[in-house]
């Protein structure tokens, strides 16, 4: 019994030793993203990094939980948001911040190859012959693509028929169909383009769903390398790179 | 309360009671076998049982994924016989809640049935009780609070379940929308209020229901 304690308490040792290290990563300019941006930013940032001498540490997540922290006093300095709605909410709560749009949010219809659906007529097909098991989506209950998919749903007249299946956010939906355990999502177009393993990508016309009006919000303590950062992405180079990732432009 | 959250509380209590139910048996036949086996890979056997605990959500949820889908030999072979996909089902959350919580359960009905002691079970065959009425007569009753114990834990466990029942369900309301999951859902809506709510209740019930399992387990015990 003594000698396993003094096991552990050795293995916790090293632990409880590196915590001071960590204190250097604080220094970096922390910036929250949505998961849409997963595949574009961290080149964007690096670039930005090399020409300024500045550095950010970029977090991923769902705009919904970004905000929460944020709100909860998370020490982000930049928000990158996936829609309008989650930029009003922590405009509103926030005295002193500032907002922009920065890109167009687009979906894409993904498909297993084997799954016959190579266009939304065809999935509508499918999803009539019960031919598609499981849809995935983002969460439309928080997630600003789940919204979108779910508009493209109702316009194809499939809101009560598909057979959804939702992820937490739009990479888990996607992940979904990656692993096969669904037969097609619809998710955000930058995301699907670089999936790979064989998947059907179509874009879906941005007509057929609310804008997705993804907005950068600067928090009121945002130094200079935020603003860089911010300025990069709404500035040719970054307008250049998001559109070239499959993102429409405001 | 909406329709929608009583769907997702009985089917947090529906998976947690299946879990504990499925796993009872499993329990008691791998504790018993680790308690008395003299073999010398058990150590390995006990270390895999705990891997459930030791590996994140997120490994176990994109292994059932990837291993129960539509594409593999264990999703063809559910197929076959039911018809139906074992991803994104209630089986398929069972499958998972199972497989996570067997070290909760494993554990404890291993112990007990060491407290047992060959010295019992000895004296049990010298009185000329076949190895199954000793089992029966003797070395459960014995060991019940141990197994009790795990049923109860693997029960709580289930019904606070997040990051699997996430990992693999697709949140469909009545089959894998869980209760966990529905005040997930209601946080990241910014509805804070309704959140508040279902984890008071989500607390209520499951207080109330462990309670009454322990209870249970008591009497059995003495009766």
């Amino acid at each position: 019994m003594l000698r396993l304690f003094l096991i552990l308490l050795c293995l916790a040792g090293p632990a409880v030793a590196a915590v001071p290290a960590l204190a250097p990563s604080l220094a970096l300019v922390p910036v929250a993203a949505a998961a849409d941006l997963r595949l574009v930013l961290p080149a964007i940032a690096r670039e930005y990094e090399a020409a300024s001498g500045q550095r950010v540490s970029l977090a991923f997540g769902s705009s919904g939980q970004m905000v929460q922290q944020a709100l909860g006093g998370a020490p982000f300095q930049l928000l990158l948001l996936a829609d309008a709605s989650h930029a009003d909410r922590l405009v509103a709560a926030v005295p002193g911040t500032q907002r922009r749009p920065y890109a167009l949010g687009r979906l894409a219809l993904v498909s297993r190859p084997g799954s016959g659906v190579t266009d939304l007529a065809s999935l509508k097909a499918a999803i009539r012959a019960g031919r598609i098991r499981h849809l995935a989506i983002a969460n439309p209950a928080h997630a600003p693509y789940g919204v979108a998919a779910r508009a493209v749903l109702a316009k194809l007249g499939l809101a009560d028929t598909a057979p959804l299946v939702l992820g937490e956010n739009v990479a888990q939906a996607l992940s979904f169909v990656a692993t096969g355990a669904a037969d097609a999502g619809l998710v955000a177009l930058p995301l699907a383009r670089a999936a790979g393993g064989g998947l059907r990508v179509v874009p879906v016309p941005p007509g057929l769903h609310p804008p997705l009006l993804q907005t950068l919000v600067l928090m009121p303590g945002a130094g200079p390398a935020a603003r860089g950062l911010a300025n990069r992405l709404t500035g040719p180079i970054g307008r250049a790179a998001l559109a070239k990732a499959g993102f429409g432009l405001p | 309360m909406n329709p929608a959250d009583f769907t997702a509380l009985k089917l947090s209590l529906a998976l947690a009671a299946a879990t504990a139910a499925l796993l009872l048996p499993i329990a008691l036949s791998l504790g018993h076998w680790l308690a008395t086996t003299h073999w010398r890979g058990r150590p390995l056997v006990e270390a895999l049982l705990i891997l459930p605990l030791l590996l994140p959500p997120t490994v176990v949820g994109l292994a059932l994924l990837i291993g129960m889908g539509p594409g593999s030999g264990i999703g063809r072979a559910w197929a076959a016989l039911t018809g139906g996909q074992l991803v994104f089902s209630f089986a398929g959350i069972l499958a998972a809640s199972v497989l996570v919580n067997l070290p909760l359960m494993v554990q404890p009905a291993q112990r007990a049935f060491e407290a047992v002691g060959d010295d019992l079970r000895g004296a049990a065959a010298s009185c000329g009780l076949s190895p199954l009425r000793a089992f029966a007569k003797v070395e459960l009753p014995l060991a019940w609070p141990g197994l009790a114990t795990g049923a109860v834990l693997a029960f709580a466990h289930t019904l606070g379940e997040f990051g699997v029942v996430l990992m693999v369900g697709g949140a469909i309301p009545g089959e894998t929308a869980t209760l966990s999951l529905a005040i997930y859902d209601r946080v990241q809506a910014f509805d804070m209020a309704g959140a508040g709510r279902l984890a008071l209740l989500l607390l209520g019930i499951s207080l109330a229901a462990i309670t009454l399992l322990f209870l249970l387990g008591r009497r059995t015990r003495h009766g």
